[in-house]
């Protein structure tokens, strides 16, 4: 007996009427439910099936959200690349950027005046030549001149004496000048010259005359005045009159460059698509979809780790163990498999290493590796078998509840575009090799981009 | 019956006359059995399946045509309320049962000598997702891509619960026959 004369036999009962008590209280069931759904206000409702519940049927879910994330992250890249071009625009009000080295030049200024004012001090001393001893322990200038020699003048000390000279420095020391030179040519003194700038004060024994050498005085002022703030301000990494990286600041910039290990984060979508190389199977390419988040670090390095949701649909006579196809049913010798046709889903979580060839250029190609972990989610495969006698096909459903892991090994090499400053994209193309099983059909070539965010 | 008195009563229902509205119930109350009680597991879960189908009918009955036969528009109804109440109660099947089958066979006289109630109580016997689709695919003949769609499962699942029905139809049967040559 083949199973149509079974379904023949069935049917034809089965579609004749039976006998079955009509009973009052039936009716009186009818009558209720249909006085409450009158009620209900269902004088609509439905003759044919009702849809299926959404609840079991989420495919939209995943999607939806997918999208949702691309929208977003296109909004953001949008909006950066619109206010990119208002940000460079705009005046430089930024108070970090400027100004600081206004500050700097006005503290050099006030410096300098420092200095005049010991020449417009000193000045007055150059008249009396000959009295140099008493006038060092009289005049206010003494006092100037051996804070050159003995101690360090604050140049707040400094800035706050000019007041006690109102005169125009230049026309004092031209006239201090003058007088030196009438004076050597009236008395023919020999005016020995201190080797030592420090002290400014020579002694000319023969002549027992002392002379203060006001150009090395006033250079020394320069030098041995050196405050603590001085010595700071010689640090500041930019010209104020310039306004741009002197060598200097190129230096401390490089050297704090130097210093930062970790150069940004970025996250980001990527999608792409496998598909085996090597292979028997008839299996169509492998859809990928997931979220990326890297660690740039040392300007060409990166740390990299990926969450992707990977779709197979496949159709085949092997047991590849990268399947996982469930065990067959149990049939007699006079079947024969046909197919075994199944659609999977996979969790995968990817660790990588990137190294880029080039650094910081607009295009940049680099290599990576990567260890991947697979999880193959339960799944429903189709077995297909054909009776050799009878020419009967029988389809069987086989559902294959267990987690399945894999470990995978990933090489690759792929190209970076930068966007935008805080945006770039990113195409790759991997060889993937299953190391668990080390067959060939387990080789699978990957394609995929992404766009990342850089924060 | 009757083209006109089952005009008259449907005409009756139209403008909802209890009388009629029973009438028709009584009418086609052991049709309606006949049907429900294949995709019912019980009795009682039958004569809920019909009872529900005639609400819907009479809250419908605007919408049926005269050009329909009436039997055919209420097997229909029956037929979708049996499927919202699998639908309702719908678990998965699971496959770990699959026993070799396919070498269990006996003489096409016997499943012959079995009444139709003892078909239906093999048929009340089998888990409620295969009965479904044995019944709509042997007996009511609907195509594997209607029943897929209607149940919202796959082609492949339709015709491997229909195979699994049969041959668990074909277990039974012969336990059924083990049984009886025993006594």
């Amino acid at each position: 007996m083949n199973e149509r004369d079974l379904d023949n036999l069935f049917s034809k009962k089965l579609n004749e009427e039976g006998q079955y008590a009509n009973l009052d209280s039936n009716w009186e069931k009818v009558k209720a439910k249909l006085a409450m759904a009158k009620n209900t206000d269902t004088t609509d409702a439905p003759v044919l099936p009702l849809p299926i519940p959404q609840s079991k049927d989420r495919k939209w879910l995943v999607p939806s959200l997918l999208a949702a994330l691309m929208l977003l992250l296109a909004s953001n890249g949008w909006l950066l690349w619109r206010l990119q071009p208002l940000l460079i625009n705009q005046p430089q009000t930024n108070p970090s950027t400027i100004h600081l080295t206004d500050t700097i030049f006005e503290t050099k200024v006030i410096y300098r005046i420092d200095t005049i004012y010991q020449r417009i001090v000193s000045m007055p001393t150059l008249g009396k030549i000959h009295d140099t001893e008493s006038h060092f322990k009289s005049t206010p200038s003494v006092g100037a001149q051996k804070n050159n020699v003995d101690e360090v003048p604050s140049p707040v000390k400094a800035e706050k004496l000019p007041s006690t000279n109102p005169s125009s420095p230049n026309n004092s020391i031209n006239k201090g000048i003058e007088s030196i030179k009438k004076q050597e040519k009236k008395e023919n003194i020999p005016i020995i010259h201190n080797e030592d700038n420090h002290s400014g004060i020579t002694t000319d024994s023969t002549n027992a005359i002392h002379i203060r050498q006001e150009s090395n005085a006033t250079y020394d002022s320069l030098i041995t005045t050196t405050p603590t703030d001085t010595l700071k301000w010689a640090k500041v990494p930019y010209d104020s009159l310039e306004l741009k990286p002197t060598e200097q600041s190129q230096q401390i910039i490089k050297a704090n460059a130097k210093k930062k290990i970790i150069d940004y984060f970025a996250l980001g979508l990527q999608a792409g698509g496998a598909t085996t190389v090597f292979s028997d199977l008839d299996m169509r390419p492998s859809f990928w979809i997931g979220l990326g988040g890297e660690v740039h670090f040392k300007k060409r390095w990166s740390l990299s780790t990926s969450f992707d949701n990977a779709f197979y649909h496949y159709k085949t006579t092997v047991r590849d163990p990268l399947l996982h196809v469930p065990s067959d049913p149990p049939m007699t010798e006079n079947y024969k498999l046909k197919y075994i046709e199944g659609e999977t889903s996979s969790l995968q979580i990817g660790l990588g290493l990137s190294y880029s060839l080039l650094n910081q250029t607009r295009f940049t190609p680099f290599v990576s590796m990567n260890y991947i972990n697979r999880w193959i989610l339960p799944y429903q495969a189709e077995f297909e078998f054909l009776n050799l006698a009878t020419g009967e096909e029988r389809s069987f459903s086989v559902e294959e509840n267990s987690y399945h892991h894999d470990t995978w090994y990933a090489v690759g090499a792929g190209l970076s575009a930068q966007l935008t400053p805080k945006l770039e994209a990113r195409l790759k193309s991997e060889i993937i090799y299953d190391h668990n099983h080390g067959q060939g059909s387990l080789t699978q070539f990957l394609l995929r981009g992404g766009i990342f965010f850089k924060f | 019956m009757y083209e006109n008195e089952l005009t008259e009563i449907i005409n009756g229902c139209r403008v909802n006359n209890q009388k009629s509205q029973h009438e028709l119930f009584a009418l086609f109350y052991n049709y309606a059995m006949s049907i429900a009680h294949r995709y019912a597991g019980t009795l009682h879960e039958a004569e809920e399946i019909v009872n529900d189908s005639f609400v819907k009918v009479f809250i419908n009955i605007e919408r049926f045509e005269y050009r329909w036969t009436f039997k055919s528009w209420l097997r229909k109804i029956i037929i979708n309320t049996a499927i919202d109440a699998f639908r309702a109660k719908q678990i998965r099947p699971k496959t770990s049962d699959l026993e070799n089958f396919f070498d269990l066979g006996f003489e096409i006289d016997i499943i012959e000598s079995l009444t139709r109630e003892e078909m239906l109580r093999h048929v009340a016997l089998l888990p409620p997702a295969y009965r479904t689709v044995f019944n709509m695919f042997v007996v009511d003949e609907y195509s594997h891509e209607e029943i897929a769609e209607i149940l919202g499962i796959s082609i492949g699942s339709s015709k491997s619960n229909l195979s699994k029905a049969r041959q668990k139809l074909k277990k039974l049967i012969q336990s059924d026959i083990t049984e009886r040559n025993r006594i």
